[in-house]
């Protein structure tokens, strides 16, 4: 699944750290949904969009390998 | 989403400690080759046999329990390791988690597998010895890896 949490983030300006604290988890696993290395849940998928304001679709993507 | 019941980060610590002893003391127990009498207790046996006789159920008799407290102090500590929570738990981690446990069970049973084919006998004691541990070790090994690898160990310093 592709995203563009990185993106989004850079739009309004927030910090992995920044983001990591409103959806309440490290920075580190921002750093990896946003490198691919990490699908996040739909909680956290749900979360992520709630704070852009954006619809799921809006960050995230099936690739073909899906 | 349905988290994973884990203990407090605090056991963490209390893990390694009870780890640290348990190696130190083994090392120790087979270095200075410390005389048996001194862990020489009387205990209560769910079951003991000596050679081939018939097991006889809960009896108390005196017993060595050096092997135990070994046994007892690196199980518990490796138990503490792998259930307490990262300071910063969350979904990432849990998943980390589930990796380090899939990787412990398939090595333990590749090597038991592997141990099955090419150890018979007395030496297929030591197999048991030291296979009874894998699963702990290798999970500590593999979750510590990955959480280094994805920096997380580094932002916890």
């Amino acid at each position: 699944m592709k995203n563009n949490v990185k993106i989004h983030r850079a739009i309004v300006g927030y910090t992995q750290q920044d983001l990591a604290k409103k959806i309440g988890v490290s920075r580190q696993t921002i750093n990896a949904i946003e490198s691919g290395k990490y699908v996040p849940s739909t909680v956290l998928s749900l979360k992520i969009a709630q704070v852009f304001e954006k619809s799921m679709e809006d960050l995230f993507s099936l690739e073909g390998t899906d | 989403m349905n988290k994973v019941p884990l203990l407090s980060n605090r056991f963490k610590k209390v893990g390694w400690v009870l780890l640290i002893v348990a190696i130190l003391f083994r090392i120790a127990d087979s270095v200075l080759d410390i005389d048996s009498e001194i862990f020489t207790f009387n205990v209560l046996s769910i079951v003991s046999a000596t050679g081939l006789e018939e097991g006889s159920w809960f009896t108390v008799h005196q017993e060595d329990i050096s092997y135990t407290l070994f046994s007892c102090l690196f199980i518990g500590g490796g138990l503490l390791i792998m259930f307490s929570k990262e300071r910063a738990e969350d979904e990432f981690i849990q998943s980390l988690r589930m990796n380090a446990l899939m990787w412990s069970i398939l090595v333990h049973f590749v090597l038991l597998m592997i141990a099955f084919l090419g150890v018979y006998g007395v030496p297929f004691l030591g197999v048991v010895f030291y296979n009874t541990y894998t699963v702990l070790v290798i999970f500590i090994l593999r979750f510590y890896y990955l959480l280094y690898k994805n920096g997380v160990l580094s932002s916890e310093k």
